[in-house]
């Protein structure tokens, strides 16, 4: 019968006619837009977790699209990286929907159907690059998400628009670098299929084209993922963008690109390769630099989402440390590239719940600065206390999984031996703890509408948000500590460390690396 | 001056340094002998000794499969001579239909070494596509039977555009 | 038609409407001679992709461009009730279904033996060859459809944007003037 084989690819088809049926059935009814989105982001989910069980226990799968062998087709692998990449990014597209029903029946009424077909097709991109194996095969789909999320943050209307258009320019250009490099090295070794290349390219290292062609890919993802020099769109685009556009913006849509940059350094250029000139150092520079700026600037913002937003660069940053150091730690928890994949899950969980907060407030009572939220904490005790768990694991408390993330970080940056990177993770935790302090004494120990002496005295009635907004908070900031004490304990049912470990396999680093 | 002005001289800057880095290792425009037209170099060498004999008379030589199996290529199956010192490869296939195996490889000799080139993908679609998809068309037969995928992606992005100009610019009518 | 007293509603000409639309006899006559062979020979471009130069991008660009000419002959209106919009979202849809519905039959049929978009296992009662080209004719028809109704709906879109703010205009200058 269809074998798991086909699910990689079925999954992409079914996200693509849930789409076009969206556009469709919408026409009769609006109602159905929002159900047919919800239930096949649902059955992605649990396709996703079939194909990360089969590729754990039994292998990778690797498919070959219209029937040809590879370098004359296209190829379809998805081994431990892709599959957990993969889960990551449906758990969160999953409440993100679940999250929008009543957010967008609120803000954009009238669009509510064209807003969930492009809302398909943005998670339709981000899964096809995820499970690809060919690198034009990425760059279309590089494409289809971001026109997807252009559209989406402007959806609002207003100065969305212009915050989208900057974002626009800026993610074409480096769109529009991306394929450069991408014709750089096809022009050079005839061939577009990641293995294919990893195979042909080694003695070519010295070739002036494949060292440009590297540098053109560095660049062009960085924008996209908006490492530091590069970041100038994300902070309009977040603070405009509808709530669970923001959560997938920054948990999804920038951890999509920094995938797509290890899955290049790694599997097409190999370790060989980063190792004769010290990239991944000068890597290393730039996001400890990003970390520092980004928590600086968030400490002098007055808007809720632009003070998220700065913080989303500094936490960037931290994956760009973790992947920048991956090349010169050893050990079996941390070395490799086990940091770096850890925190693009941490911060998925712990970033969508803060943003989705942030929305709800904005549904509530169109609070966007943060002296606003004053006395929010007694009204709305359970998005409030979901607020402080998400912020008190930015700030690193253990057992909260941002506090696995800097410890990892931290032994990972003793073991490769430069402890100015030591000082930049705890001055910037320091920096996490002013500016998300900040944010809690308002909401918890200012003092609200009522007078200082009616506090104490009646009890204020609490006025939460609707239970389908409620329940994705609530289920990111309970994940936030509970996975914490799952990465703490390495409870091996969940199989976390050996995704880590087989990923480290797979491209020789850590605990597996080759000494020559 | 303005500031898009400096900017727009420095990216002139940076994209004139990066033509002249790379000028000296671009393939020359229109050769037909380039890597991705027609042979691109493994770099993988061969004593000639006792390999020739074998090349000859059609049997695969052990040396030729430990070599490229150390580079993560596949082993050949089968020997052609094409010219005195020039022997065609073909590997085995494993697609559904098309059983007969296909040139991947060639092996030429270069002083007294065995040097291992491999044939371009676009070379099968030139020579084979008439016969495999029966259509006169090449470039139609690659976006849509060999890459069919990337012709899928591509009429979503233009679904995509779509779609994006009626969620902004549409304000009235039911969508 | 004025009638003999005077009374009676003043009709326009068909010339007298046509030269206050700001349409003209010549394009309108032309451009009525030219639109249904324009949209033949989009449908060859299509269909002979395999033979020559063309393809489904090709064609659907040229027939969406005889719908753009109906529009600039005729005015937004007529062409609007031409092309109703529900008939535009159907077609954006049905053409990528096509394409990506080609590629599961595919796979349902010969029950998951063959891989996605591999054209041999397609019901047809030809040759293995003819079956790949016929595949590839679905969905370059597919493509086709989809690139023709994406960019009607495109030109639709702004060329009402242009109509709606046109009569702003009209009216905030009116209401300048009655006051």
């Amino acid at each position: 019968m269809i074998g798991i084989e086909h699910l990689p690819v079925l999954l992409i088809v079914l996200s693509l006619l849930a789409a076009f049926t969206i556009f469709v059935a919408g026409w009769f009814d609006k109602k159905f837009s929002w159900a047919i989105s919800f239930i096949t982001i649902l059955v992605q989910l649990v396709m996703s977790i079939f194909i990360l069980n089969h590729v754990l226990f039994t292998g990778k799968i690797d498919y070959w699209l219209s029937g040809w062998r590879p370098p004359w087709g296209i190829q379809v692998v998805v081994d431990t990286l892709n599959a957990y990449v993969l889960v990551v990014l449906l758990f969160l597209a999953l409440l993100s929907v679940m999250y929008s029903k009543r957010n967008i029946q609120h803000e954009l009424p009238e669009k509510v159907i064209t807003y969930y077909a492009v809302y398909q097709l943005l998670v339709t991109g981000l899964c096809g690059v995820t499970i690809t194996g060919d690198i034009f095969n990425m760059y279309v789909f590089v494409e289809i998400f971001s026109l997807a999320a252009y559209a989406l943050i402007a959806s609002r209307g207003g100065i969305a628009l212009k915050a989208s258009f900057v974002y626009l320019v800026m993610g074409s250009i480096g769109a529009c670098l991306f394929v450069l490099g991408i014709g750089f090295l096809y022009s050079v070794t005839g061939s577009l299929n990641m293995a294919d290349l990893a195979a042909i390219l080694p003695p070519l290292y010295g070739n002036k084209m494949v060292q440009a062609a590297f540098a053109l890919f560095v660049v062009g993802l960085s924008i996209k993922m908006a490492l530091f020099p590069l970041h100038t769109w994300l902070p309009d685009a977040h603070s405009f963008a509808p709530a669970e556009i923001s959560a997938m913006l920054s948990g999804i849509i920038i951890e999509v690109s920094t995938y797509a940059l290890i899955r290049l350094s790694f599997s097409v250029f190999t370790v060989n390769f980063l190792k004769l000139l010290p990239i991944y150092d000068l890597l290393a520079w730039i996001a400890a630099i990003a970390i520092i700026y980004g928590s600086v600037m968030a400490i002098a913002q007055l808007n809720l989402k632009r003070m998220l937003a700065y913080s989303s660069v500094s936490q960037m940053g931290y994956i760009m440390l973790a992947v920048g150091l991956s090349l010169s730690t050893k050990h079996l928890l941390w070395g490799g590239l086990t940091p770096a994949l850890m925190h693009i899950l941490n911060h998925a969980l712990m970033k969508g719940c803060l943003f989705m907060v942030a929305g709800a407030f904005i549904y509530k009572a169109d609070l966007w600065n943060i002296t606003d939220l004053r006395g929010l904490g007694r009204k709305m005790p359970w998005t409030c206390g979901a607020f402080t768990m998400a912020a008190i694991s930015m700030i690193g408390v253990p057992p909260s999984v941002g506090f696995v993330s800097k410890i990892y970080l931290i032994f990972a940056v003793v073991e490769a031996g430069n402890f100015l990177f030591m000082a930049v993770i705890l001055l910037s935790t320091l920096l996490n703890l002013v500016y998300f302090w900040r944010v809690i004494e308002t909401l918890y120990m200012k003092v609200g509408e009522a007078g200082p002496h009616h506090e104490y005295e009646k009890p204020v009635k609490t006025d939460e948000i609707p239970l389908l907004m409620l329940i994705p908070i609530l289920i990111l900031g309970s994940l936030c500590i509970v996975m914490g004490i799952i990465w703490l304990t390495e409870i091996p049912i969940i199989g976390a460390v050996p995704i880590m470990d087989s990923v480290n396999k797979l491209f020789e680093i850590g605990r597996y690396t080759v000494v020559p | 001056m303005k500031a898009e002005s400096i900017i727009g001289l420095l990216m002139v800057i940076l994209l004139t340094g990066l033509f002249f880095y790379i000028v000296e290792d671009v393939p020359p425009y229109g050769d037909p002998s380039s890597p991705a037209l027609q042979l691109v170099r493994l770099d993988i060498r061969v004593d000639a000794a006792g390999v020739e004999e074998e090349l000859n008379s059609g049997m695969i030589p052990a040396a030729l499969v430990e070599a490229l199996a150390a580079r993560n290529f596949v082993a050949p199956s089968e020997i052609e001579e094409v010219t005195a010192g020039e022997w065609d490869a073909k590997i085995d296939k494993g697609e559904f239909y098309y059983e007969e195996d296909e040139k991947y490889y060639r092996f030429k000799k270069e002083g007294n070494q065995i040097e291992v080139y491999r044939y371009a993908p676009v070379v099968r679609y030139l020579e084979k596509g008439l016969e495999e998809t029966d259509v006169p068309n090449i470039v139609t037969a690659v976006i849509v039977d060999y890459r069919a995928y990337d012709t899928l992606g591509e009429t979503t992005v233009i679904f995509t555009a779509g779609i994006s100009v009626i969620l902004l610019l549409r304000r009235r009518g039911k969508l | 038609m004025t009638k003999a007293d005077g009374t009676g509603t003043y009709q326009l000409t068909a010339e007298e409407r046509r030269v206050a639309a700001g349409r003209d006899l010549i394009i309108e006559v032309i451009a009525s001679l030219m639109i249904p062979l324009i949209q033949l020979f989009a449908l060859y471009v299509i269909i002979h992709g395999a033979l020559g130069a063309g393809g489904g991008f090709q064609g659907g660009v040229i027939l969406a461009s005889s719908f753009i000419l109906y529009v600039i002959a005729f005015g937004i209106t007529g062409a609007r009730k031409r092309l109703p919009e529900s008939w535009n979202t159907g077609l954006q849809s049905l053409g990528v279904y096509i394409y990506a519905g080609v590629g599961l039959v595919c796979i349902l049929v010969s029950l998951g033996f063959v891989q996605y978009l591999n054209y041999w296992a397609l019901p047809l009662p030809v040759a293995y060859e003819m079956r790949r080209a016929m595949g590839m004719d679905f969905v370059e028809i597919g493509i086709g459809i989809t690139v023709m109704a994406t960019m009607t709906s495109l030109f639709f879109d702004l060329a009402w944007k242009e109509k709606e703010e046109r009569k702003e205009v009209k009216e905030s200058n009116e209401g300048g003037e009655k006051k």
